[in-house]
C-alpha cells in the first residue's frame, strides 16, 4: 500500500514539471524577446541570463528611425482596433437587444441569418472583392478601409443576444413605464449587467485587429498609414531586420505588449471566450 | 360580459396611464408597430453593413473566379474554367500540395497529441493556483501577431542562436533552418506548434472536466486501467471538442501566411515553404489578378472543406 502511494506521488510529481515544461516553453520566447531588446545588436546572440549587458538603446533607436515612424504606426494601431472594438461593441449590443428583447415582425427571420452568418464563415474568398471594392472607393490608404469592413460581428450579436434573454422581461417593462426609451434601457440596464459578455467580445475583437497582417498589408501602402504590426513586417522585409536585431525585438516588445496587459486584466474572458468560440469565428 | 364592461370602466379611468403599457405590450394596435419601426431602427445598421461587406462579396466571389480581371479597372472578361487549370498546371500548386502534406505530417500529429496530454494532466492538477498559472501561461502564446512570433523565432532559429548550434553540433553540419529547402517546413511546424498546442488543450480541458467524475470512479471498481478509460469514456465523451481541434489542426495550413512572408521571403527557398494564402496574395497583391486571386482562394476553401466533412466521417463516428 506504502510503494503504491508512492509511485502514485511520483507520477503526479512527473505531471507537474511536464506542465511547467511546457508552460516554460510557452514563457521563454518572451523572455528572449524582452531580453533580446534591452541588449545592443554586437552582444544580441549572447545569453538570457546576461544581464550585464542591458540597456535601452535599442529602445531610443527605435524612436529616433524615421524609417518605422514608430509613434504614427503606434497610433494607427490603437485607433484602428480601438475604433473597430467600440464599433463592434455598440452594433453588436444594439442589434442583440432588438433580436432578444423586441417582437417585430421578420425578427425570426433576422435572427436566423445571423446564426448563419456566424456558423457559416463565409466562401473565404469574400475579403477579395471587399479589396477590389476598397480600390474602386479610392479608400487604399485610408482608416476607412482598415475599420469599416470590420465594424459588425455576428458572433457578438449572438453572445449579447443569448445573454440578453437571460435578463427578466419585467425590467424592460418597468423602464418603458419609467419613460426610458430603448437607447436608453440598452446603455443603462442592459449593457451594464452584461460586462462580461462585453469584456469577451472586446477583448477578442481588439486582439483580431490589432494582430491582423493580410488585411492591412493589401489595403496600406503608404508608411504613414502602416499599423505597428505592418510597419515592422515592412521594415524586417525591406531587410532593416539584419544588422538591426535589437531594435526590432524593442518593436516587437511594443507590438506584444497592449495584449499582454489586456489580456493580464482580463484573462478570465479569455479563457472563457475560446471555449464559446472567441479566435476561431469573428 | 360583464369582464369586458370592468376593463372599458378601467380603461377609462386610469386610461393616461395604460397608453403607456400599451406600447410596450404584446397585443395587436399601435404599440407593436411603434416597436416594429424601433426594432428595424435598430438594426438597419447591422443590415445595410451586411449586404456591402458580407452578403455582397460572397456571392459575387464565386463568378468572379472564372473571370479574368484587374484590380483596377471595371471590365472582366468571362474565361471559364482557365484561371483554375492554369493554377493546377503550375509549379507552385504541386508545391503547395506537397508542402501542405509535409507540414501535416509533422503538425498535425504533434500538436493533437501534446493538446491532448497536457488537457488530461492538466485535469489532475489539484492546486487551483497552479493550474491557473498554467492555464495563463498556455493561452499566452495565441495572443501574439504572427509577425511577432515570427520575428522572435526567426532569432531563436537564426545560425548564431543557441538551439541551432546546438542541433549543429550533434550532427557535425551546418544548419540553415530557413535557408534550406529540405528541412524549412520544420521550424515553421514546431512555430505553430507552439503557437496552438496549448489553446487545443484548453479547448480540450474545458470538455474533460466536465466528465463527472463518477463515470472514472466506476470504471475503476470494475477493473479498468487508465488507458482503458481513456479510451472508452474521455475519448467518446470529448468526441465533439476532439472533432472540432481535429479540424482546426487539418485546416491550419490554408491560414498560413505570416510566417512565410516574414521568415522565407514569401514561401522559399525553392517554394518549400508556399502556401495557399501566400499564392492568393501574390495573385491579387503583385499581379493584381482579381479572378486569379479568388480562383485560388476557392481552391482552398472547397478542399478545406473537403477535408472538414472528411474528418467528420472518420473521427465524428467512433462515438
Amino acid at each position: 500500500m506504502k510503494s503504491k502511494s508512492i509511485q502514485v506521488n511520483l507520477i503526479g510529481k512527473i505531471v507537474i514539471f511536464l506542465l511547467l515544461l511546457w508552460s516554460f516553453i510557452n514563457i521563454y520566447p518572451y523572455l528572449y524577446l524582452m531580453t533580446g531588446s534591452l541588449k545592443q545588436d554586437r552582444d544580441f546572440y549572447t545569453s538570457i541570463f546576461n544581464f550585464k549587458v542591458l540597456t535601452f538603446d535599442s529602445y531610443e533607436k527605435m524612436f529616433a528611425l524615421e524609417e518605422l515612424h514608430f509613434i504614427r504606426a503606434l497610433f494607427n494601431s490603437l485607433f484602428v482596433a480601438g475604433a473597430v472594438t467600440l464599433a463592434t461593441l455598440f452594433f453588436s449590443a444594439i442589434t442583440g437587444y432588438a433580436i432578444s428583447k423586441l417582437d417585430f415582425k421578420g425578427k425570426s427571420f433576422i435572427a436566423n441569418f445571423i446564426i448563419f452568418q456566424w456558423i457559416f464563415t463565409g466562401t473565404g474568398v469574400g475579403f477579395i472583392v471587399v479589396f477590389k471594392l476598397m480600390v474602386s472607393l479610392d479608400m487604399l490608404n485610408s482608416y476607412f478601409a482598415l475599420i469599416v469592413p470590420f465594424l459588425m460581428s455576428a458572433w457578438g450579436v449572438f453572445l449579447f443576444s443569448q445573454y440578453f434573454k437571460t435578463i427578466p422581461m419585467a425590467l424592460i417593462e418597468s423602464a418603458r413605464i419609467e419613460g426610458c426609451s430603448e437607447f436608453g434601457i440598452i446603455f443603462r440596464i442592459m449593457i451594464p449587467m452584461s460586462k462580461s459578455v462585453a469584456a469577451i467580445l472586446g477583448v477578442f475583437t481588439f486582439m483580431q485587429r490589432w494582430n491582423d497582417l493580410l488585411w492591412s498589408i493589401l489595403v496600406i501602402r503608404k508608411p504613414h498609414m502602416m499599423t505597428l504590426n505592418l510597419t515592422i513586417a515592412n521594415f524586417v522585409l525591406g531587410g532593416g531586420g539584419g544588422d538591426k536585431p535589437g531594435l526590432i525585438f524593442a518593436a516587437t516588445v511594443i507590438l506584444t505588449l497592449p495584449l499582454l496587459i489586456l489580456f493580464i486584466i482580463y484573462r478570465k474572458q479569455f479563457i472563457t471566450g475560446i471555449s464559446i468560440g472567441g479566435g476561431i469565428k469573428l | 360580459m360583464v369582464l369586458e364592461n370592468t376593463i372599458n370602466g378601467l380603461k377609462e379611468k386610469y386610461g393616461k396611464y395604460l397608453k403607456n403599457v400599451a406600447v410596450t405590450g404584446g397585443g395587436k394596435g399601435k404599440g407593436v408597430k411603434k416597436i416594429t419601426l424601433i426594432a428595424w431602427g435598430i438594426i438597419l445598421p447591422y443590415i445595410l453593413w451586411n449586404i456591402v461587406f458580407w452578403i455582397y462579396p460572397n456571392v459575387v466571389s464565386i463568378p468572379i473566379a472564372f473571370f479574368e480581371t484587374s484590380l483596377i479597372s471595371a471590365k472582366a472578361v468571362f474565361v471559364g474554367l482557365d484561371n483554375f487549370l492554369d493554377f493546377f498546371k503550375r509549379e507552385e500548386f504541386r508545391m503547395i500540395m506537397y508542402n501542405m502534406f509535409r507540414f501535416g505530417i509533422i503538425y498535425i500529429p504533434l500538436s493533437l497529441i501534446i493538446s491532448m496530454v497536457l488537457a488530461l494532466m492538466l485535469n489532475s492538477v489539484k492546486n487551483v493556483a497552479l493550474k491557473s498559472f498554467l492555464v495563463i501561461s498556455y493561452f499566452l502564446p495565441n495572443l501574439t501577431a504572427g509577425v511577432a512570433y515570427s520575428v522572435i523565432f526567426q532569432k531563436l532559429f537564426s545560425p548564431h542562436s543557441f538551439i541551432t548550434k546546438t542541433i549543429s553540433s550533434i550532427t557535425g553540419t551546418d544548419i540553415g533552418w530557413f535557408t534550406d529547402a529540405n528541412i524549412v517546413l520544420i521550424p515553421m511546424a514546431i512555430m505553430i506548434v507552439w503557437k496552438s498546442s496549448g489553446y487545443y488543450a484548453l479547448l480540450l480541458l474545458a470538455n474533460i472536466s466536465s466528465i463527472p467524475d463518477s463515470y472514472h470512479e466506476a470504471a475503476v471498481i470494475d477493473g479498468a486501467g487508465p488507458f482503458t478509460r481513456f479510451w472508452k469514456i474521455t475519448l467518446p465523451m470529448i468526441n465533439p471538442t476532439f472533432v472540432i481541434v481535429v479540424i482546426f489542426a487539418v485546416t491550419t495550413f490554408f491560414a498560413i501566411f505570416a510566417e512565410p512572408l516574414m521568415l522565407t521571403g514569401g514561401g522559399g527557398p525553392m517554394l518549400a515553404s508556399y502556401t495557399f494564402r501566400m499564392e492568393t496574395f501574390h495573385q491579387i497583391y503583385d499581379r493584381m489578378a482579381i479572378g486569379y486571386g479568388a480562383a485560388v482562394s476557392l481552391v482552398a476553401g472547397v478542399m478545406s472543406y473537403a477535408l472538414v466533412l472528411l474528418i467528420k466521417k472518420i473521427v465524428g463516428k467512433e462515438v
